[in-house]
């Protein structure tokens, strides 16, 4: 009832809010009416070989978009008197570019398309600046990486540093920082053709797997390597051979994206009419195939392009039973529908499947034992989307997408468990005292993790465009969206419980099924108002200021999420100038929320157990263990969204062929997620001690036979908190060099300076862990350290691209110098290596402040109890570590043979420079190696090519 | 040392001729392939043709590929129709092709080879001529393949670093996968030619049994080229070309025990006992930086006689490096190529060549001393530093092939050689600390015969070597009185010495076959060798073996010298 409630406002809201904007702008579209008129902006989409069906179209000014018919003819209604740049884009062509002057009539154009062949010289190869601080990396830029999944396309992005892929594993995202963090990665949103792909409806709640026990355990190793659980997207799933284009928004992302909280990659897929293009690709780690075709259906049915690849990757080529395989393979259907009365439906449908395969298995002949890990991931994906295109007064066009994956997550396990001892085991569900049993020394637990999401997404846009002068003009977008995701997979499943993958110290499973978890449903709402005025025909301002309202549905009425309605502001504002010196100021101020995770909302109970009775023998009929069950709710009702404040501030200037891009910006973080460690007493009954008289050499010995006593200690569990601190500092830079002609070569420069600041909100525990007499130390420490690593990171990249048209060549020098690397750990204690607490916790859980006479007990050695809750540290656990300058060196080469083949070959690290260095850390020289990672590719177009265009 | 003294007479009396030469390129399927084994390159050695080899020297100057063209550009009008398009090899200067070869020894072989090989490859090249904006050419290549059985290292080319190598007793298959690719672009500004050049070659090489060996193995070449044709068609060239080796070698999965089966030689069988045995996870660099520089004289093609100047000096600096940065060893090797043909056209039909062929390398290697210091007390740190370098080692090497070869055409479509060359071989390691020596010695007779038989249509053309290696010369003067360590000297010194060491008669042939369609034409090569002899019966090694080891090994005793290898391939041209 409550959720209903909460849509019934939300919708209101948003009646309410087209209701006020319809008055507020009634008066000056009336006024537009009778003073200002709209034209129309017609054309068609032309190749040398004819027009281009499905061609994509655009006005950047105007934030208008929408696809030519099977004629290649297009068509924007309403288009007030301006200047304005027709874009058009289709796979396969390079971009084009017109400006129409719309002064007292309708516009008809005609943009011819050319082939993207290496004859061009308008083939680029970089990122591009798109709007803002977005970069769009278009399809031939995507080809040259020569990517075998989302990730390798990052090393365009300016701050990025190269990293050689690994897909065996998986690597945390990073974005505007130093090191990277699992909030941020978790934060980074990535949308697929306008459809959030999302990974929250995964959880792997089982204690010791994920190193969630608390213990300081490490956890499986296997598992945690390769799980992207409460991490944000896999990008290694995400095949780029789908894909047309990528856009990055390191920043404030628009409002109509939610759910993320560091930045936003949206992918669109490829579409429309194609030859058959073939791509193998070969390198150390990774052998890809590729085909796909754009195929025609009629001059009213649309296109059809299909497209299907294989990976095959090895991580360390020694380690054959270490295996990544994907399959994915895409159809994207593609149609324009006219309705009559000027109206059009682009209807857009996908249907995508992702198969993955991951393997190891440890060789029994290195570890005398066999294991086994096998990781099945499985995605369907359909997508739906309509774009009514109306060019009404008050609504332009209406967006309606639609969206249902199921994603099949298996990792299966055959563990191999050494005790080393026989060790105690309960088996209990419930608080309190039961009988346990032993385990044997050594023995195999077989176990498998389920996680089946579904996840169903809709969101309807809506577009309004109001001029009210010839200078003014206003685009509304607006829309909701609604997310719902059902984990229906098993969970954790051990085949035999009484032999559990994790006997920790204390601490055993008993995971609960991912099906009996509720499903995460996201309510959302979302304007934008982009206000644009043109005073002159070489300024513009343009302001964009918008918001969105999110609410968790589907949650338990006791948390603090339930009926909360969230809202994030996102404002940017930019001047640009100049004529032929054109200069852009940008200012931007947003909020961004990342809502918890299913893992992070509904993880398990943690289950503790302490011995009472521990009589072993080895006679097994006259063994007897009793043990001691507390709970604990590792769930915190309290939890909310992680939310990051961004202010950005960007100066872009462009004089020629020249141009120049700074960006300054400042995140803050104060509520990340974090699985936080805490301790907790506890007292239980305990029979150690054998009373006088007690025979227990032929029997199996029982409670009585012991001298009754009760223990108490701490012991640690964890529980979800926004405990988690992240500020983040730096400035961004990206200069375009003119042509140097002599060498036909184009220098691009980039980098950024970085500065991120870890840490947390909470206090530190620590428990010394140790005994005072027969009874555990009483005390756990309360440290006020506000504890930090504070990371910086200095590089620029350069980007020599040498293009020789005349012999279809493209050849890239990447030379990445990182200038310093820092890493420092500071708190409040700063320089002083022994730390005191301001409070302790006693066996009855109560928190004491320190009291002047109790931190002299702790600072003097003659009380040896206070003294351990001095904690010392090593002077060199405060020192800088300091990475020298180094340099690296990518090449990469592509030659076009002819208009069908095309054969590519790069050297990443074909030189390396890693200065010796002596760490001030550790006291010794060190040299960073790496190894140089290389390949080749072809990409092969078989069937009907277009001739080359004339030069 | 006759036949030596006497082939340098024949050069000089040809010198001081001067005589019109008809100069032919051999066809881009000869000269372009890389070796990717020991019997490979032990088949290019006995079964090259003089013009595959000469042809080899010129094309590494990126300007040799513009002067061509513009040859080829001016010859065009010359031609007779009759002849098939390969009598005018740069008609067809782009081929793609694919190999399979196979190849094994019996009794002694060198044990860093490994005992077979087994390869495959894809290969591309191509050249495009811009007219006045220039030659542009590339390579291209992906390969994989398994050298088998190869025991007492743990390194891929080892002889790049000699006698400073890891080895390991366990022994087993090194695959490798191999990408390459080279380009050159060369133009002139006149008669003045200018160019650059590129070459990447990148190897990882790993073994699948345990311990587990991971080489990583990359040579890089850049080099700017310069060139003048005079007017009446002589052409210099000069090249300068920095060069980049780099080897990362790393070991993993460990059995127990294994770490005492893994050394770190330096030559002689000698190991550092320091750094042996290594440590699980360490792992190793190994870096060669070199200058290389070569010279090309070539005079007009369009003489009767034709001479053919090539002479290469390359210096390297090897230097060794561990994971905690120290580097323990180096080595400096200066190496000069020198090459040399004269060929005489008789008439339209006759020609008399004059080749030589040499490869002479000096290597000096040196042993640093490092000391380990404390560098912090309170947190016991410690770091390396070297407090001494020594120069022990010493390796020469010469190697070459002197040939005089006659070949006459029969008809418009036939053409027959046939080839006498002498090869020897040296080879000297020495250490000055421990008065330790090994020399070997070899001449070897090389009769060759070939055909070639050219239609508009087809192409067949086919070439046969025997040969017959005699020792000259041996010696052996390894001692190791060591008793604390077991020394290695029979596995990594006495196995080379002995494979020199032996007396073997050698058949190397070629078969290739193309047949031309309009624009193209499909090909297949075949190549055999077969090696038959033996170890010299005095060379034994009569002291007891140091390490026991599970690695294959050769006989104390005189052992059968036998190797076969074959390679097939089948090729575009077009």
């Amino acid at each position: 009832m409550s959720n209903y409630k909460t849509l019934e406002i939300l919708t209101l809201s948003i009646i309410l809010l087209y209701g006020s904007l319809l008055n507020v702008f009634s008066q000056a579209i009336e006024n537009g009416n009778n003073h200002n008129k709209y034209y129309k902006i017609s054309g068609n989409i032309t190749s040398n070989d004819g027009p281009i069906p499905y061609a994509y179209v655009s006005i950047e000014e105007l934030q208008m978009n929408t696809v030519a018919d099977g004629n290649g003819h297009f068509e924007f209604k309403r288009i007030p008197v301006g200047i304005y740049k027709i874009e058009s884009q289709n796979l396969g062509y390079v971009d084009a570019k017109k400006t129409v002057t719309v002064t007292n009539g309708d516009i008809n154009i005609n943009i011819k398309l050319k082939n993207a062949v290496y004859e061009l010289e308008q083939v680029t190869v970089m990122a591009k600046q798109a709007q803002r601080n977005k970069l769009e990396v278009n399809e031939t830029a995507i080809e040259y990486v020569q990517p075998v999944s989302l990730s390798d396309v990052m090393i365009l992005l300016p701050g990025n540093l190269y990293q050689q892929n690994a897909l065996t594993g998986f690597s945390l995202n990073s974005n505007r920082q130093a090191g990277s963090d699992q909030n941020t990665s978790l934060g980074i949103g990535l949308t697929s053709d306008g459809v959030p792909q999302t990974s929250d409806g995964l959880r792997t709640q089982m204690v010791g797997v994920t190193s969630n026990r608390g213990d300081g355990s490490n956890g499986d190793s296997q598992i945690k390597n390769r799980s992207s659980i409460n991490s944000g997207s896999d990008l290694r799933y995400v095949s780029t051979d789908h894909i047309h284009s990528i856009e990055y928004t390191k920043g404030i992302s628009s409002p109509r994206y939610g759910n993320l909280s560091s930045g936003l990659i949206k992918v669109n897929s490829k579409s429309g009419v194609s030859p058959l293009r073939i791509r193998t690709k070969l390198d150390l780690k990774n052998k890809l195939v590729y085909a796909g075709k754009g195929f025609k259906l009629g001059d009213k049915a649309g296109t059809l392009y299909a497209g299907a690849d294989y990976l095959h990757a090895v991580d360390d080529i020694r380690d054959e039973m270490d295996k990544f395989t994907r399959i994915t393979a895409q159809t994207y259907y593609n149609n324009k529908f006219k309705l009559g009365d000027g109206y059009s439906l682009d209807l857009d449908a996908k249907i995508a499947q992702t198969i993955s395969a991951n393997k190891m298995k440890k060789d029994e002949l290195t570890y005398e034992y066999n294991e086994t890990y096998k990781a099945d991931y499985n995605k369907t994906d359909l997508m739906v989307k309509g774009k009514l295109n109306l060019g009404l007064a008050w609504i332009d066009n209406i967006e309606w997408i639609n969206s249902l994956n199921r994603v099949d997550d298996r990792i299966d396990r055959h563990y191999c468990v050494i005790t080393g001892n026989p060790k105690s085991m309960p088996k209990s569900y419930e608080e309190g005292e039961h009988e346990g049993y032993y385990l044997p020394t050594m023995y195999y637990s077989d176990y498998y993790v389920e996680n089946t999401p579904i996840n169903f997404y809709t969101q309807l846009h809506l577009n309004s465009r109001f001029s009210f002068n010839k200078n003014w003009n206003l685009n509304l977008e607006y829309g909701s969206d609604f997310h719902s995701s059902k984990n229906k997979g098993d969970g954790a499943v051990i085949e035999n419980p009484e032999m559990p993958p994790f006997p920790g110290n204390n601490t055993y499973m008993r995971p609960r099924a991912n099906w009996s978890i509720p499903a995460l449903e996201v309510l959302g709402a979302y304007l934008q108002a982009v206000l644009t005025f043109r005073p002159t025909s070489t300024q513009s301002i343009k302001l964009e200021a918008g918001g969105r309202l999110t609410e968790m549905l589907n949650l338990p009425d006791d948390y603090a999420l339930c009926h909360k309605v969230l809202t994030e502001p996102r404002l940017n504002f930019s001047y640009l100038f100049g004529k032929n010196f054109r200069s852009n100021f940008r200012l931007g101020y947003g909020e961004e929320n990342k809502l918890p995770t299913l893992d992070y909302l509904y993880p398990d109970k943690t289950y503790k157990d302490f011995w009472v009775l521990n009589a072993y023998t080895n006679n097994p009929e006259y063994r007897h263990l009793i043990t001691y069950t507390q709970i604990y709710d590792a769930t915190n009702k309290e939890i909310r969204e992680n939310k990051n404040q961004k202010v950005e501030v960007g100066y872009d200037a462009k004089y020629k062929d020249f141009e120049i891009s700074l960006t300054a910006f400042h995140e803050f973080s104060n509520s990340g997620f974090e699985y936080f460690t805490f301790y907790s007493p506890v007292t239980y009954p305990y029979y150690n001690q054998l009373k006088e008289d007690a025979d227990i050499s032929n029997k199996k010995p029982d409670k009585e036979d012991y001298v009754a006593s009760s223990f108490s200690e701490f012991t640690a569990y964890r529980q979800v908190m926004n405990s988690k601190k992240i500020v983040k500092n730096g400035v961004e830079y990206r200069m375009i060099f003119p042509k140097i002609k002599a060498i036909q070569t184009n220098l691009e420069v980039n980098g950024a300076y970085y500065k991120t600041t870890y840490g947390t909100n909470q206090p530190d525990y620590f428990y010394p862990n140790s005994k005072v007499g027969d009874s555990m130390y009483p005390y756990v420490g309360l440290y006020d350290l506000d504890s930090k690593t504070i990371k910086q990171q200095f590089n620029t990249n350069f980007w020599f691209n040498t293009h020789i048209p005349k012999f279809r060549l493209i050849f890239t020098n990447f030379f990445q110098l990182v200038w310093f690397q820092t890493e420092q750990k500071t708190d409040n204690f700063d320089g002083i290596y022994k730390k005191v607490p301001y409070a302790y916790m006693d066996f009855n859980g109560n928190i004491h402040n320190v009291t002047d006479e109790e931190l002299s007990k702790i600072n003097s050695k003659d009380d040896a109890q206070w003294f351990q809750l001095r904690r010392q540290s090593t002077t060199s656990s405060y020192e800088t570590d300091k990475k020298p300058i180094y340099l690296l060196w990518n090449i990469k080469a592509t030659k076009e043979l002819n208009d069908r083949v095309k054969l590519s070959f790069f050297v990443n690290g074909i030189l390396d420079v890693h200065p010796k260095y002596v760490s001030d850390k550790s006291s010794t020289t060190k040299r960073e190696w790496s190894n140089p990672f290389f390949g080749m590719e072809m990409v092969m177009t078989v069937g009907k090519t277009k001739k080359t265009e004339e030069k | 040392m006759i036949t030596k003294v006497l082939s340098y007479i024949i050069l000089a009396i040809f010198s001081t001729f001067v005589l019109p030469i008809y100069g032919q390129d051999a066809s881009i399927y000869e000269w372009q392939t890389n070796a990717l084994s020991p019997s490979e390159k032990r088949w290019s050695e006995f079964s090259s043709s003089v013009d595959a080899r000469i042809t080899s020297s010129l094309r590494q100057h990126p300007v040799y590929h513009a002067m061509k063209n513009d040859e080829t550009d001016s010859m065009k009008t010359k031609r007779d129709s009759s002849l098939p398009s390969t009598f005018y090899p740069h008609d067809k200067q782009n081929i793609v092709l694919t190999s399979y070869g196979k190849g094994k020894t019996d009794g002694d072989f060198i044990p860093y080879e490994g005992k077979s090989n087994e390869n495959w490859r894809l290969f591309g090249h191509g050249c495009h001529n811009f007219g006045k904006h220039g030659t542009l050419y590339g390579t291209i290549q992906y390969a994989r393949g398994t050298h088998k059985e190869i025991s007492w290292s743990a390194m891929r080319f080892p002889e790049l670093y000699w006698p400073y190598t890891l080895t390991d007793s366990t022994g087993g298959d090194s695959k490798y996968e191999y990408y390459g690719i080279e380009g050159g672009y060369g133009v002139n500004l006149g008669k003045v030619y200018f160019g650059v050049i590129a070459q990447f070659d990148g190897e990882l090489a790993y073994r699948m049994t345990d311990p587990r060996l991971k080489n990583n193995t990359t040579f890089l070449q850049l080099g700017f080229d310069a060139g003048f044709s005079s007017p009446k068609g002589q052409r210099l060239m000069a090249d300068a070309k920095y060069l980049r080796n780099k080897e990362h070698e790393s070991d993993s999965y460990w059995r127990p025990g294994e770490q005492q089966r893994f050394f770190t030689l330096y030559g002689f069988g000698l190991y550092d006992n320091k750094r042996s045995s290594v440590s699980m996870g360490r792992s190793r660099m190994y870096y060669v930086n070199g200058l290389k520089s070569h010279f090309s004289y070539a005079s007009p093609t369009d003489k009767t006689v034709c001479t053919t100047i090539n002479i290469g000096l390359n210096i390297n600096k090897m230097d060794a490096e561990e994971s905690d940065f120290t580097s323990p060893y180096g080595s400096r090797t200066t190496t000069l190529t020198p090459q040399i043909e004269f060929k005489w056209k008789i008439n339209e039909n006759n020609t008399i060549s004059l080749f030589s062929d040499n490869h002479l390398e000096k290597r000096l290697g040196y042993e640093r001393v490092f000391e380990k210091y404390i560098t912090n007390t309170a947190t016991s740190s410690y770091d390396y530093r070297q407090i001494a370098e020594n120069q022990y080692y010493t390796l020469l090497t010469r190697q070459g092939l002197n040939a005089l070869r006659y070949s006459v055409s029969l008809g418009k479509h036939h053409i027959l050689g046939i080839q006498y060359g002498i090869g020897y071989f040296y080879r000297s390691e020495k250490n000055s600390f421990y008065d330790f020596s090994v020399a070997n010695k070899n001449m070897i007779n090389i009769p060759r015969f070939d055909y070639k038989l050219s239609t508009k249509k087809h192409e067949l053309s086919a070439g046969f070597n025997w040969g017959h290696q005699k020792v000259k010369h041996h010696e052996y003067n390894v001692d190791i009185k060591t008793s604390s360590i077991q020394h290695l000297d029979f596995q990594t010194c006495f196995a080379p010495y002995a494979y020199y060491a032996s007396e073997y008669d050698i058949f190397a042939a070629d078969l290739t076959y193309i047949y031309y369609f309009k624009k193209l034409g499909i090909g297949m090569r075949l190549k055999y060798m077969n090696i038959s002899g033996n170890r010299l019966d005095d060379v034994e090694y009569t002291k007891e073996i140091g390490f026991n080891s599970i690695c294959p090994m050769i006989s104390p005793q005189s052992d059968i010298h036998n190797e076969q290898w074959i390679n097939g391939s089948i090729f575009v041209l077009f």
